[in-house]
């Protein structure tokens, strides 16, 4: 489990989270929904260790090893893949410096899980958008991360490609029983993945709501009761706000 | 369904399909033309206009020859093994400067370029240096390290030193933070950052810093040639002029822009390979040719 305990951000004097405290379950997907500039990226980046908060602590709970430092894995907004690497090496690429010695192998089979076999001797130049994307989830997944951290992995692509690739992300969920944080703006998204919602608004951000979502998997859009969570949620997100 | 299956199922639906773009470029790499024959027409034009107005007497041949006499004189160089002298003594001196003023540049562009400290420290002063013209070096370099092959070599890194320092400083500067930050969640710092993040980020500017590096080169051998040699093809140029014989002269004249093509060729050739893996426009790729 990990613990967000009292984070405040500020840069200068204007603060973009302040007090922020949650906790992330193991093996279930947390989702922060909140509009833009409500500081959900900048607590992501926090959890990513690319930014310091200005007070408060991230504490994680060791493994089984006891090792408390995190296996961290990161899908960000766009790709962000190694232009001269090509798709087998940009997974490998999350094995860090040290590698692995089965790294070739342990990549093919992580391409195979994202459908993407055939095309590990491809450039990032030649893929598509959602195949680039699934190419960033595969690097973030091949290092068996404790963490999976998404910054709105789904958002610059297309209602079919986002919604296929939410569904695709769902498997990898259930196959490698992942423990997910995931940041979104897109209200269906979070009701689709999430085991609890958290909803965090102003400025500075600070949680304003909690929601456990206890639909069963997978989840039909058309059900009413998926509609019904999609309503509450969209109310807790614009509540107090002028029309 | 197996999750693969399913996957792949997937991928035949919509933009998840590398699409024809992916192969028509394919294609358009193995269709590029390997010589430009219009870039011959002009300089073709230019010689056979040489010749007749040379033939015709309509230039003074105390201070300019025909293409002929020129080629007369490159087969004489030939005949007697001259040419050979000439032309290892002067690729020695290109390719020592070279190699060590780009050696020099990649390793302070890189230090300079990574390092605030030493971007501070080092930049101000190799930009007030890059300021002083070429052949204000000369006596200096000929003062310090005499007339034979160093002052030579080191006058001729100095100026391949310049183009690459600065692109890769710039470049390194530049590398977008989104692959740093890649870079850093999955573990990678310090050299190991530099060797898989700035250096491969930079190779695009490395390669437009080396060709020009390449290209001062052989500018500044001329200059260190006129430092007291006895062979090289700025001899040639010097021998030429004061002994008046303008074949002799053009022809050096000749070589060195030979030279300098085919080396920047070989490096052009390089760097094309190197960086396939780019998402250039190519002029003549089927997109560009369509409309």
């Amino acid at each position: 489990m990990v613990t967000i305990d009292r984070i405040t951000k500020a840069y200068g004097s204007s603060s973009v989270i302040a007090d922020l405290r949650l906790s992330i379950e193991p093996q279930q997907v947390t989702v922060m929904v909140g509009t833009t500039g409500s500081g959900k990226s900048t607590l992501l980046r926090i959890l990513a260790g690319l930014e310091r908060p200005t007070s408060g602590e991230i504490r994680w709970d060791s493994d089984h090893r006891g090792i408390v430092r995190p296996n961290l894995g990161i899908v960000f907004q766009e790709p962000r893949l190694m232009p001269w690497l090509n798709v087998r090496q940009n997974v490998e690429f999350g094995f860090g410096p040290a590698g692995h010695r089965r790294s070739a192998e342990l990549a093919d089979e992580i391409l195979e899980q994202v459908g993407l076999e055939s095309f590990s001797d491809y450039y990032p130049r030649q893929l598509s958008g959602g195949m680039a994307q699934r190419v960033a989830i595969a690097r973030a997944l091949v290092r068996k991360p404790s963490l999976l951290l998404l910054d709105e992995p789904f958002s610059a692509l297309d209602a079919l490609t986002r919604s296929r690739l939410q569904d695709h992300l769902m498997e990898l969920f259930a196959r490698h029983s992942l423990t997910m944080f995931f940041v979104t703006h897109d209200i269906e998204e979070a009701v689709a993945l999430s085991d609890t919602i958290v909803v965090i608004k102003g400025r500075p951000g600070q949680i304003q709501h909690r929601f456990r979502i206890d639909l069963p998997r997978p989840r039909s859009r058309q059900d009413p009761a998926f509609m019904v969570w999609k309503e509450r949620v969209l109310a807790a997100l614009t509540n107090g706000d002028s029309p | 369904m197996p999750t693969s299956s399913l996957l792949r199922s997937a991928e035949q639906v919509g933009s998840s399909e590398p699409g024809p773009q992916t192969e028509a470029l394919r294609a358009s790499v193995k269709r590029r033309p390997r010589w430009n024959a219009l870039g011959v027409v002009l300089p073709a034009i230019a010689l056979i206009g040489w010749e007749v107005a040379s033939r015709l007497g309509w230039l003074d041949r105390t201070i300019t020859s025909s293409p002929t006499e020129i080629l007369a004189e490159i087969y004489h160089l030939l005949w007697t093994g001259q040419i050979w002298v000439h032309l290892w003594a002067t690729f020695v001196r290109v390719f020592s400067g070279f190699a060590l003023g780009s050696a020099v540049a990649i390793v302070l562009g890189v230090v300079t370029g990574l390092s605030q400290i030493a971007y501070r420290l080092l930049n101000p002063t190799i930009h007030a240096l890059r300021s002083v013209p070429s052949y204000a070096w000369v006596p200096l370099f000929i003062l310090w390290f005499g007339i034979f092959e160093t002052s030579k070599i080191l006058l001729i890194a100095l100026g391949a030193f310049f183009p690459l320092y600065l692109a890769l400083v710039s470049s390194i500067r530049s590398v977008d933070r989104k692959l740093v930050e890649v870079a850093l969640v999955n573990g990678f710092k310090g050299w190991n950052l530099a060797r898989k993040i700035f250096l491969p980020a930079s190779l695009p500017a490395i390669f437009v810093g080396l060709r020009q590096s390449l290209g001062l080169a052989w500018m500044f051998v001329v200059a260190a040639e006129f430092m007291g040699a006895t062979h090289g093809l700025g001899f040639l140029l010097i021998d030429g002029q004061t002994t008046g014989r303008p074949a002799t002269l053009i022809t050096s004249v000749l070589l060195f822009a030979l030279c300098g093509k085919a080396t920047d060729g070989c490096l052009a050739w390089v760097s094309e390979r190197a960086l396939h893996w780019q998402d250039a426009y190519h002029p003549n790729s089927p997109e560009a040719r369509s409309d």
